[in-house]
């Protein structure tokens, strides 16, 4: 997926799954009340349309013969960054039910800001304040439902 | 209700108080406040205050108080957008198109400024058209029923066209994804559960402010990570001012969005969202550069953020006409008038004038604060760009991490957010555009809701669309402006390429 080209070819057909799945699910759609305007209308023609679309940019990708455009991935190094971001989002997702937004707070930040710095200079202060913002602002002053995990 | 000049120096004195100054001054930097922090909007800030302005015993003071937490929260709301690419509500997101490319040229300080001005200008217009012309354009709102907001939301959807830029299959694809992901979960009038795959999660249906921080903060921050980025925004001077040229420049932007912004903030459930958009769309068309519209036109920011605050301004006329509220923030603070036993609508002005009017002249005042506050603390955010990418990116996850979750408490808002990063990672890769999905999910529930609204009304007949003259109106509209679109395209050939603002490589 180097060139533009290639890369509607691919999300063309990806739009052509989602269409056929979203499809499959709204024909499962039922009308329980005799309405002028059924639930399942709407997602139904917006399924076919996504679908129809898809394919047909999928086509006109696959018989486009002009100059193609470059699709810039990342370095090796910068795949793992976003892998590295998108696993500490994942974390602090699991941790905050058990460690309480504060602490899971103070953690993903210092180590993301660790990571992508090396340098602990900035990335204790910094996590240190988040967490206790969060904790004094926005859970003790304005009171806020947010979990506070072992906190409690 | 009638206008007097009377009443309205009346009120203007009660609100000029030292006493009402300092709440309408505590309210305008609440607001502000609540603006500028993801996850808490107005709504949130006035229920939270709303019981403590009980102890303050006064209602004239709690109300001016709470409604200048409402529109300061407007001043607020385009600041991380603008800065750090967060829109962190629907109405931000016109703004952040821009907002963000002026600000990684390093402009964002002058944006702001605008922003403030801009703001302050719609404002007061908007608290003029309150004063002068409240019970006529009341009424007026009233003349729209279902088919006329689903024919104006279905202009506002035409808008895809001009929004999709040089991609209008991309553009269209975008948008069928951002309705039919808006219809996962329970239908609004029938409580139909769909396309939800079985999952429990998928019944409550994907909020859409989870959308928005996916597709824009966290799309930013793995756009920037990949490229080892050390400082997301240019940070060479750290400036603020604007140039009065520019202010200039954007005079009649700002006039422009406030006449559109002040008129569809009259109807109610017309929200910010949606004439942002339209306010926009209108400038893009209006300006002498339309080119820059997405790469960083400040006039483009400058009528977004017109139309935000004329529209807020906009919600007080019903509201005080008839005692209706057009957005949940104004429905709070309709409990805030009732709490003090004062119920909205023709009544309280004969039974309350001089409590009405020290509202309504309390918003000159407050309006004016809030300029006079906001400028000074441009500043301090304009300091932002000076944060290098290693410390600014993961704050920039953590608040949009609280501002999806903050909306329903729900730990599958963040989850969703997360997904929609990397959809809209990839939709920035093979360059599509993303206002049009944007776009798509504010408008989908109401587009349904008065579409089936309609059809009752008309037993099944499309026609009413047509032989309503405020519906066929729009509708003539939508339709010349999708022919304008599909012809465009129908002359240019090549690879769908998105413009510039969606597409950093």
């Amino acid at each position: 997926m180097s060139s533009l080209r290639h890369a509607d070819i691919v999300s063309g057909l990806v739009c052509t799954c989602f269409g056929s799945a979203m499809i499959s699910q709204a024909l499962k759609i039922e009308n329980l009340f005799d309405e002028p305007l059924p639930p399942g209308t709407l997602p139904l023609s917006l399924s076919i349309i996504v679908l129809t679309l898809g394919l047909f940019l999928a086509f006109r990708a696959w018989r486009y013969t002009g100059e193609d455009v470059e699709v810039v991935w990342p370095a090796p190094d910068g795949w793992l960054n976003i892998l590295v971001t998108i696993a500490a989002l994942s974390a602090l997702y699991l941790l905050m039910p058990i460690l309480g937004l504060p602490i899971s707070a103070f953690l993903f930040t210092t180590g993301l800001i660790w990571f992508y710095d090396r340098k602990l200079t900035f990335a204790l202060p910094v996590g240190l304040g988040i967490g206790l913002l969060f904790h004094y602002i926005f859970i003790k002053f304005l009171q806020m439902p947010y979990p506070l995990g072992i906190l409690e | 209700m009638d206008f007097s000049f009377t009443y309205l120096l009346d009120g203007l004195w009660t609100a000029c108080s030292p006493i009402n100054i300092f709440w309408a001054a505590v309210g305008c930097l609440v607001g502000t406040l609540v603006g500028v922090l993801p996850g808490i909007g107005p709504t949130s800030g006035i229920a939270i205050l709303l019981p403590l302005t009980a102890k303050l015993g006064d209602p004239t003071g709690s109300i001016i108080m709470l409604a200048a937490i409402y529109y300061g929260a407007m001043y607020g709301g385009s600041t991380t957008a603008i800065m750090v690419n967060i829109p962190g509500e629907a109405s931000s997101v016109c703004t952040a198109i821009d907002g963000f490319q002026l600000a990684k040229q390093g402009r964002g300080g002058p944006t702001l400024a605008i922003c403030a001005i801009s703001s302050w200008v719609a404002g007061t217009l908007g608290v003029i058209g309150l004063s002068f012309f409240a019970p006529p354009l009341a009424s007026l709102a009233l003349k729209f029923g279902p088919p006329e907001y689903f024919s104006l939301m279905f202009m506002a959807l035409a808008l895809i066209i001009s929004l999709a830029g040089r991609a209008l299959l991309k553009g269209l694809i975008a948008a069928s994804f951002g309705l039919l992901i808006s219809y996962i979960g329970q239908n609004p009038l029938t409580g139909t559960s769909r396309l939800t795959f079985g999952s429990l999660d998928l019944m409550g249906g994907i909020d859409f402010i989870s959308v928005i921080i996916g597709l824009f903060a966290i799309s930013e921050v793995f756009s920037n990570v990949e490229k080892h980025t050390r400082y997301m925004l240019a940070h060479s001077k750290v400036d603020w001012k604007p140039k009065w040229a520019e202010v200039l420049y954007c005079r009649f932007a700002m006039l422009r969005a406030s006449v559109v912004g002040f008129f569809l903030g009259l109807l109610p459930g017309c929200a910010p969202a949606v004439t942002t958009f339209i306010a926009y769309d209108v400038e893009k068309r209006f300006s002498k550069h339309p080119e820059k519209f997405g790469n960083g036109a400040i006039d483009g920011v400058a009528a977004v953020e017109a139309a935000n605050n004329a529209t807020s301004s906009a919600g007080f006329v019903p509201l005080f006409a008839f005692g209706l509220p057009t957005g949940p923030a104004l429905a709070v603070l309709l409990g805030g008038f009732m709490m003090y036993g004062l119920t909205p609508g023709p009544m309280l002005f004969q039974e309350q004038p001089g409590f009405v009017w020290a509202i309504i002249a309390s918003m000159y005042v407050g309006n004016l604060l809030c300029l006079l506050l906001n400028l000074p603390l441009i500043s301090i955010w304009a300091r932002i760009a000076v944060i290098p990418f290693p410390v600014l990116g993961p704050l920039i996850l953590i608040f949009s991490v609280i501002g999806a979750y903050s909306v329903r408490f729900l730990m599958f808002d963040v989850w969703m957010a997360l997904l929609f990063g990397v959809i809209g990672y990839l939709m920035r890769k093979f360059r599509f555009p993303v206002p049009p999905l944007i776009l798509a999910v504010v408008l989908a529930q109401m587009m349904e809701t008065s579409l089936a609204q309609s059809l009752m009304l008309s037993d099944g007949s499309l026609s009413i669309f047509f032989t309503r003259p405020i519906a066929a109106f729009f509708m003539c509209l939508a339709f010349l402006a999708i022919a304008r679109g599909v012809w465009k395209q129908a002359k240019s050939d090549g690879l769908e390429d998105a413009c510039a603002c969606d597409s950093d490589d």
